[in-house]
């Protein structure tokens, strides 16, 4: 029948009529995502009660260490934390069941340069989820990217579940996409933030801050304390 | 010789006997004028037949215009008037019985007195049907025949009942002595049946009425009055009411309806039943058809429904009694070639209706076909919007509150046909699961939405129903909250669907609303998805212009 026929181009035409990104699975992807606090190497503040819990549990010297340590990481960290931030502007370029892509688009902040983000989920058979994610940039034109930040976790989001991050320093300076301030070297970071006390551990490889080696365990509570406790004998994370 | 046949000899028997009169009471004075006269009435709409019967649509209308025109132009005080609607047949008796009374008091007293008797409904088998009972045509005869008036008229709107005549048939009056015309007034009885003893009397749709009610009444208000005197006689009605129910249903699939006379009068001058002088001085309201006019005008009350059919030929100015009011006036071109419209608001004075300042419209602008012009109307309210799938309902597009307001326009695309434009704002909240055992992300979700529908619209009492088909668009927005850092989304997309709406009419201006629509959405953003989903809507209509 000459109507039926008819509906398929009038389908197509309603198709071509709706846009957006609409879309919870993109919202579950991006929840995925680890957030500026995420990234954030927290390091209690002098005077204040997170920063005397640290020290009654006797790593006073650590801690010491650890907070210009940290002030230096966040630095750089920033960088990362502005490309997260431009992923959750962008709308993704493509879209699976179990893959969202960014990119590549320009960074603003790094003329000349593309960025791309890769997210991939996997469901396990007890419906546990896990996220895989990276983190590239190219110089344009160049056909292949460098990871510039790679993770994993499980969970539903970074903020809430357990895994691991490696920031590749040395990728932007390769890239030409440092700072002034952006160490070299990586950050290798583990969290684990599925309950109480929240623990985060950082490994410094490869020259950053000046360090041959610099690694800290820190777990923190809802109240606001916390407490450090060097990496004794090993760098990378456990 | 079929009854028919000898309906219409006796009609036109009664038309050249009547004319006759007319002529020799055109040499009287109307000393009979309806302010010389204490007048009765009793108005009967019935429009239960009994078993087997089917009800009336337009019987209780007939007789409430009736009474309108009788106790208005016809000159019968209200409280000398009893309107009986579905009434049955005992209150019918005791109405008649004591309105003869009342008119016998007044012929005690001195007055000049007329009783007339309008029925509305059902007869068979030689008598009338009022629901379950039934009054024998004989009985009626018998009880006008020997009322306490000087004059009485029995008007009878229903099936063969011109049996009513049958008996004795139609005879000549006796003729007018000019010479020896007293002061005395016409006595005796007039009985006027809408169809002969073997026809039906007919409805119409298209008039909201009955034939033979409507051509008498217009007659009444004004078109009857050939002599152009202003004054409308029962001759003049007759004449008026029988050529226009002839014409109008000679063509009806029923056949042709003949209204039929029975003639009893002596004495000096014509009965007059309805009195326009006060359009004609400026006292009351109508319109006024100037001499020269010619053609067959039709008045139609603000609803659309004719109130007035005037079968205009030049010569003489005519008059139409109007109750205060915006009317329509259309006027058929003679070549078939359109219409003239014109729209007129009757006040207190009469209004000169010229044809020159009629508006040409195409035959299929008809307003008494339901075209009275595009009728503007604006809808708001509030509502609900529900996705049928609980998936999507859950974690996409939550239930939202709406707000709308729409543009109605009626009859603009033709009669019964109305379009209107709509939008409507609102939102709600939601939640996104996360899964994992996390804590689900709660958004708010905003939407912003318009259309275009056409639809069909019945009138079932005084609910005005209607279907139709609609093509909106939909923009659907929803933000989250700051802490979990993540984008504001949207989705636009064309959302065609079905409308459905009850309107009832409160006041001439406001009408509650109600309307369901069902939609379909395409998704298509995660994965292609047809999704669907419903509103509802309640609300006030205004009706502009009213």
């Amino acid at each position: 029948m000459r109507w039926v026929n008819s509906l398929g181009p009038a389908a197509a035409a309603l198709a071509l009529a709706a846009c957006g990104n609409y879309s919870t699975e993109d919202v579950r992807f991006l929840a995925a995502l680890p957030t500026r606090g995420d990234l954030h190497v927290r390091v209690p503040a002098s005077g204040a009660s997170g920063a005397l819990a640290a020290c009654t549990s006797g790593e006073a010297t650590v801690w010491i260490g650890a907070k210009p340590v940290s002030d230096g990481l966040n630095g750089g960290v920033d960088l990362i934390v502005g490309l997260v931030d431009a992923v959750r502007r962008v709308e993704p370029s493509q879209r699976a069941d179990d893959l969202r892509v960014w990119g590549p688009f320009d960074d603003d902040r790094h003329p000349g340069r593309e960025i791309r983000v890769v997210i991939t989920r996997e469901t396990g058979p007890d419906e546990a989820v896990a996220h895989r994610f990276a983190f590239e940039a190219r110089v344009t034109g160049q056909a292949d990217f460098t990871k510039v930040l790679t993770g994993e976790f499980e969970g539903p989001s970074a903020s809430v579940g357990k895994g691991s991050l490696e920031l590749n320093f040395e990728a932007l300076w390769s890239l030409g996409m440092n700072d002034a301030g952006t160490p070299h070297g990586a950050l290798l970071a583990t969290y684990d933030r599925t309950g109480e006390p929240r623990r985060v551990g950082i490994a410094i490889v490869g020259g950053a801050l000046g360090l041959g080696s610099f690694g800290y365990d820190f777990e923190g509570w809802a109240d606001g304390s916390g407490s450090f406790s060097p990496r004794r004998g090993r760098a990378a994370p456990p | 010789m079929s009854s028919g046949r000898r309906a219409f000899l006796l009609g036109a028997a009664a038309l050249a006997l009547l004319h006759g009169t007319a002529r020799a009471a055109e040499a009287v004075a109307r000393s009979t004028a309806v302010s010389d006269v204490r007048r009765f009435a009793l108005v009967a709409g019935e429009p239960d037949g009994g078993p087997g019967a089917v009800r009336l649509r337009y019987a209780e209308r007939d007789a409430r215009r009736m009474h309108a025109i009788l106790t208005g132009v016809g000159g019968v005080r209200p409280g000398d008037a009893r309107l009986l609607l579905s009434a049955g047949a005992p209150a019918f008796m005791k109405a008649l019985g004591e309105l003869s009374q009342a008119a016998g008091r007044a012929g005690a007293a001195g007055e000049r007195t007329l009783l007339l008797v309008y029925y509305s409904g059902h007869a068979r088998d030689g008598a009338l049907r009022l629901g379950q009972g039934s009054i024998p045509l004989d009985t009626l005869r018998e009880a006008l025949a020997s009322a306490h008036a000087d004059v009485r008229v029995g008007l009878l709107d229903s099936c063969r009942s011109g049996a009513i005549v049958r008996a004795k048939g139609v005879r000549p009056t006796p003729s007018f002595d000019v010479k020896t015309a007293s002061d005395a007034g016409p006595r005796g009885l007039v009985l006027v049946a809408s169809s002969a003893a073997d026809e039906d009397s007919q409805e119409s749709d298209a008039i909201g009425a009955s034939y033979f009610t409507h051509h008498l009444a217009s007659g009444l208000l004004g078109g009857a009055d050939a002599s152009g005197d202003g004054l409308v006689t029962l001759a003049e009605a007759y004449a008026y009411a029988y050529a226009r129910t002839v014409g109008s249903t000679a063509s009806s699939a029923a056949g042709v309806q003949h209204p039929v006379f029975l003639y009893d009068l002596g004495g000096a001058g014509d009965v007059v039943l309805s009195d326009l002088t006060n359009v004609s001085s400026g006292r009351a309201g109508g319109i006024v058809l100037p001499a020269a006019a010619e053609g067959l005008y039709v008045v139609l009350d603000g609803s659309g429904r004719a109130v007035a059919e005037v079968a205009k030929a030049p010569g003489a100015e005519r008059r139409v009694a109007l109750a205060a009011g915006r009317y329509t006036v259309k006027k058929r071109l003679s070549d078939d070639s359109g219409l003239l419209v014109a729209s007129v608001d009757v006040a207190s004075a009469p209004v000169a209706v010229e044809e020159g300042r009629m508006d040409r419209v195409p035959l299929d602008h008809d307003p008494q076909k339901g075209f009275g012009g595009a009728r503007w109307s604006v809808v708001t309210g509030v509502g609900a919007q529900r996705f049928f799938d609980r998936a999507t309902r859950d974690g996409l597009f939550p239930p939202a509150v709406l707000g709308g307001v729409e543009v109605a326009v009626r009859d603009d695309l033709g009669h019964g046909l109305g379009w209107g434009l709509d939008v409507a704002l609102g939102g709600g909240k939601g939640q996104v699961d996360v899964g994992g055992g996390a804590e689900p992300l709660p958004f708010t979700f905003d939407e912003l939405g318009g259309g275009v529908a056409v639809w069909k619209e019945w009138g079932v009492g005084p609910v005005d129903l209607s279907a139709g088909l609609r093509v909106g668009v939909t923009w659907l927005h929803r933000t989250f909250e700051p802490a979990a850092e993540l984008p504001a989304q949207h989705f636009f997309t064309v959302t065609p669907g079905l409308v459905g709406a009850a309107r009832w009419r409160l006041t001439r201006s406001f009408s509650a609303f109600g309307r369901v629509r069902t939609s379909w959405l395409f998704y298509n953003v995660d994965q292609n998805r047809s999704l669907g989903f419903l509103e509802g809507l309640l609300g006030v209509e205004y009706a502009l212009g009213e």
